[in-house]
């Protein structure tokens, strides 16, 4: 009988092996592709920052081009909207602060990460400009269960966090009376609890690290201006 | 018995030629429609030709890599590990078919969502692994892996072809049927995929049977 461990090496060596070469081939592949995954999925998260910073009816059959920095919101009725979009991070997320060209704030998009029923979620999450609702939610990924699950991502569950109050946590609740009772209060999928509590848990997550300091940014950034207003005059 | 002697029976390379694999893959054992297999992808992704065949695509690189890389390293094989090297070189071409569909198809990638990683668990993938990849050479397990894909274009796009018509008056997004003509708005939602793939089926059982009804008669 072959000692324990020449046992183990005989018995596995093509298993190492392959997992050696085919690790190997998924960091090239991870390596080289990573990059245009990036940027497609950047050129996904502006597109969507209209729609989760303005109301649904300013952009009823609008047309929405990217192109770098700046969004252009082509309206059904002709009329274009120029919005700029700056990014950085705060607490670890990624902010994207929206503003008519030349104007101040619109509102904030925020990027949240979190672990879902099977993977990660990431998420982006609307804050409205004076950081006291949220204006939208949009699934940039998720691998949660087809049919049950990936309801998450689509309207009937979106709309219950666009107009919740930024200033507390939402609600995970089963009775959809109980949903419409109050605002901040998301009726859970059928069959699908965690993934309903997991988006949620992201979003209080993602407000509660971003908000407080996009508000302390906000009153130390209002006495400058009305400073520099006084001084102007 | 010991693990260490158990051994592949030796490599069947007598078996069907590469001719016979790619013929049988398509019709006579289609995966769909004789074999039943790959049920999950066929009902789920085929409300539009568009994403069902992105879908077939993704699944054939998989089909055609995996089963050429496991028919190179048949003869290195142990019985009872078999099944975790197909597992393992299938989740690596999957991985590998789910980054470049976010990278140059993102929008469908988007739009398949799970369903791509869900290949790894397509069991006409590990099926042909078994079957073929694991007993013949490599261009018989290749041409067994082309079959098998048509065969699954043949399933999928039929099922999505009856779906998107019938559904929305369309084929790959492009109109088919007149405005007048109601839509079966029912076909492109979840029922509708098994309505479809019944109605086909029964189809195909039906002109298969054709030829035994008339010698009875």
């Amino acid at each position: 009988m072959n000692p324990p461990r020449a046992s183990f090496f005989s018995q596995s060596w093509l298993i190492l092996l392959l997992g050696l070469l085919f690790g190997g081939a998924l960091v090239a592949v991870h390596t080289n592709l990573s990059p245009v995954i990036a940027a497609n999925q950047r050129a996904e998260t502006l597109r969507q920052l209209p729609g989760l910073v303005l109301p649904a009816a300013e952009l009823a059959g609008a047309e929405i081009t990217v192109s770098g920095d700046r969004i252009a919101v082509r309206r059904a009725s002709g009329e274009t909207l120029d919005l700029a979009v700056a990014e950085s991070e705060v607490a670890g997320h990624q902010l994207y602060t929206l503003a008519a060209a030349g104007g101040a704030p619109l509102g904030y998009v925020v990027r949240g990460i979190g672990s879902g029923y099977a993977d990660d979620i990431d998420l982006l999450v609307g804050l409205s400009g004076d950081l006291e609702r949220l204006t939208g939610l949009f699934v940039l990924s998720q691998k949660e269960t087809p049919a049950l699950g990936d309801e998450i991502t689509k309207e009937p569950f979106r709309r219950w966090f666009a107009g919740a109050p930024a200033t507390a946590p939402l609600v995970v609740v089963k009775s959809a009376a109980e949903a419409e009772s109050a605002p901040g209060r998301v009726l859970a999928l059928t069959a699908a609890t965690i993934s309903s509590r997991s988006v949620c848990d992201i979003v209080n997550a993602t407000v509660a690290a971003v908000r407080p300091q996009l508000a302390a940014a906000a009153s130390a950034a209002a006495p400058a201006e009305e400073g520099e207003t006084d001084g102007g005059r | 018995m010991a693990v260490a002697e158990l051994e592949l029976p030796a490599a069947v390379d007598d078996g069907p030629t590469a001719a016979e694999r790619f013929i049988a893959g398509i019709v006579p054992e289609n995966p769909t429609f004789r074999q039943l297999l790959g049920m999950c992808p066929t009902l789920a992704v085929t409300a539009a030709m568009k994403p069902a065949l992105t879908m077939v695509a993704a699944t054939a690189f998989v089909l055609i890599s995996a089963n050429v890389m496991v028919s190179l390293i048949r003869h290195l094989l142990k019985p009872h590990l078999r099944i975790l090297v197909f597992t393992l070189t299938i989740a690596t071409f999957v991985t590998i078919a789910d980054r470049l569909l976010a990278a140059y198809l993102y929008p469908m990638s988007v739009a398949l969502g799970p369903y791509v990683p869900l290949i790894i668990v397509n069991c006409i993938i590990i099926a042909r692994c078994e079957v073929c990849g694991s007993k013949q050479g490599p261009f018989t397990a290749f041409a067994d892996a082309v079959g098998n894909s048509l065969g699954f274009l043949i399933g999928l796009g039929s099922v999505a072809t009856v779906r998107e018509i019938l559904g929305m008056g369309t084929w790959f997004g492009l109109p088919v049927l007149p405005a007048v003509v109601p839509r079966w708005v029912i076909m492109v939602m979840p029922p509708g995929a098994f309505i479809a793939l019944a109605l086909l089926l029964a189809l195909v059982n039906w002109y298969q049977a054709r030829p035994k009804r008339r010698a009875e008669v």
